[in-house]
């Protein structure tokens, strides 16, 4: 049986579940907020048990054991901001219950035997956009140019350097909070001051195409997208101009380096930000684990639920 | 340069410190956690071709990734009273940047780290219950059966975490036994009152080989196995044991105290670490 978790009706979990529909797959719902109707109860086996998992997810009234989840699709929200939790005080009993349920569904994921597309503990290297960027280089892909700083006099001579040679420079957070990119301009000099405060992450921007490669086990569904957007993702409400998202074939070599990106991560399920630039290099930004794929998938027709499904149901690496 | 990076009051990294220059190992630099986030100045880039820059601390000291041949990390949390005057919101965000930063500038330094820094746990070998009873019953290390539910009452919930937080417990030993409840916290449990006779031992395990008081040799090819398993250099696993039960594997955790280990652990990871040992 493969678990979906997560608000059912959210497009990326819906396109799977119809994909596993399609294909035939026996599989359940958790769904967030029906919380309270949860109940999970996780057990492990001593050594003479050699740690087996055992124990039952229960979601309105039907009782499953935990032994027979063979795959997890787990694209949870922050359960705080559920909308039936969001005005309960802290130590309600519902929130308590709620909390107490994700977490143990979140622990239950990170060692499940099964597919788990991804492991909670796993998917935390956005977190820090360096340290994913660190990981990055070292599976064989260019990063950009990158300050972080709290000093205004080495980050407005980055930013000068940068203007000298004819190259933009952006600023955007260091961590997965926030993230919006946004160019510096001029204007912006002038309160660089305040980065005192907090070391802020500048980068050299990277002329080129936007690629995003969704990674689903071994395959690889790529994309380009042409927009005039600093950040592509905001392009409707900064340009008013939505993005073109066309399907396109990734060369043998840069399949190979996103597989690869994506298994040092750990995360079987991950999107990938790419530019191609016009010396044909591909520099990567960022590896999402929990992609909303769902807005690639329908405008460019790439199959990814089904790839998701399939991989889920063992029917492909 | 080696840097053993702690909060103040972390008497397991002082002691290190002082150990490894008792035994000659040149350029130990003991820094606070405190200094590292409220340093005066951060200048850190990032390229193709690796990682530079400078942070420079409050005492005049200036650490570079590049020059920094061993690091022993320890840190717990990080301080954030600084951003105690921005709104609750800016705060947050504040936070999360500077730990962004932290778990990169760690993942960044050139030597070897000893305890990596981990997205859910910037001192490293935080471990969830359920994950460490699974690997320690692999590992062969006499485990007990762990449990949770959401019908147990669980601690208050106060704060919220997205991230890994601990729930459950093991079932207590066999009828009769003592209860110690979540084997959560330091490493050592006291008997309770009236119970029968519990000592307490612990082990470290560094680099596949194991320091502290002397364990049985199936626990301590369990406790290497556990550290295999875990993919850490460095754990501390404690476990119980008495007359009626034997041995207990109780938990195991990155942020070992040193002390346990002695002089021949403290030498260990000065080898390490140091490009060159003085004596």
């Amino acid at each position: 049986m493969i678990l979906l978790a997560g608000i059912p009706d959210e497009s990326p979990l819906a396109l799977v579940t119809d994909a596993l529909d399609e294909i035939g797959a026996n599989h359940r719902t958790f769904d967030q907020r029906r919380a309270a109707a949860a109940d999970v109860e996780l057990e492990i086996a001593d050594a003479a048990g050699g740690g087996a998992i055992g124990g039952t997810l229960t979601l309105d009234g039907e009782r499953i054991p935990l032994r027979e989840i063979t795959g997890m699709y787990v694209r949870l929200m922050d359960d705080q901001f559920l909308p039936a939790m969001a005005g309960l005080p802290a130590h309600a009993a519902e929130r308590r219950h709620c909390r107490r349920v994700h977490e143990l569904l979140l622990r239950f994921a990170d060692i499940a035997p099964g597919r788990v597309l991804n492991r909670p503990t796993d998917s935390g290297s956005n977190h820090s956009k360096p340290f994913q960027a660190q990981a990055i280089r070292a599976a064989g892909f260019d990063i950009p140019d990158t300050l972080i700083t709290n000093d205004a006099g080495a980050a407005r001579e980055f930013i000068e350097r940068a203007w000298s040679e004819q190259s933009g420079v952006i600023y955007k957070s260091v961590s997965g909070v926030r993230s919006i990119v946004r160019r510096v301009e001029t204007r912006d000099l002038a309160r660089l001051e305040q980065i005192r405060w907090c070391p802020t992450q500048f980068q050299r921007q990277v002329a080129g195409t936007d690629i995003r490669v969704h990674v689903v086990g071994d395959a690889a569904f790529a994309a380009t997208i042409l927009s005039d957007a600093t950040d592509y993702r905001y392009a409707a409400r900064d340009i008013g101009v939505e993005p073109d998202v066309v399907a396109c074939t990734l060369d043998a070599d840069v399949r190979a380096l996103c597989v690869g990106l994506a298994r040092r991560l750990s995360l079987p399920l991950a999107g990938i930000d790419l530019r191609r630039t016009p010396d044909g290099r591909y520099v990567c930004f960022e590896v999402n684990p929990s992609p909303a794929f769902s807005f690639y998938e329908n405008r460019a027709g790439l199959p990814i639920a089904n790839g998701i499904a399939r991989y889920l149901a063992g029917e492909v690496q | 340069m080696i840097v053993i990076l702690c909060h103040p009051d972390d008497v397991a990294a002082l002691w290190l410190s002082e150990t490894l220059q008792q035994l000659g190992v040149d350029g130990v630099e003991l820094v606070a956690v405190e200094q590292l986030a409220f340093s005066r100045r951060i200048v850190y880039h990032l390229s193709g071709d690796g990682d530079s820059g400078r942070i420079e601390l409050a005492d005049g000291r200036v650490l570079r990734p590049e020059t920094i041949s061993g690091l022993v990390n320890r840190i717990q949390y990080l301080p954030t009273q600084h951003f105690a005057n921005a709104d609750p919101a800016d705060r947050n965000y504040a936070a999360a940047e500077l730990s962004a930063f932290v778990l990169a500038w760690i993942n960044g330094v050139g030597g070897r780290v000893i305890n990596p820094a981990l997205p859910f746990a910037l001192g490293g070998g935080g471990f969830q219950m359920p994950t460490l009873v699974q690997l320690a019953s692999m590992a062969g290390l006499p485990t007990v059966p762990w449990r949770a539910s959401t019908a147990d009452v669980g601690p208050p919930e106060g704060g919220h975490h997205v991230g890994p937080s601990e729930a459950g417990h093991y079932f207590g030993p066999p009828e009769g036994g003592p209860y110690f409840g979540p084997p959560e916290g330091g490493p050592y449990f006291g008997p309770p009152e009236g119970g029968p006779y519990i000592s307490t031992h612990a082990g470290i395990v560094f680099d596949g080989r194991l320091f502290g008081p002397l364990l049985p040799r199936g626990l301590q090819d369990a406790c290497r196995q556990l550290a295999v398993l875990l993919g850490v250099p460095l754990l501390q696993v404690m476990l119980h044991q008495s007359p009626g039960l034997g041995w207990r594997f109780v938990n195991a955790t990155g942020s070992v105290d040193f002390r346990i280990g002695g002089k021949p652990l403290a030498l260990a990871i000065g080898r390490a670490l140091a490009r060159r040992i003085a004596a």
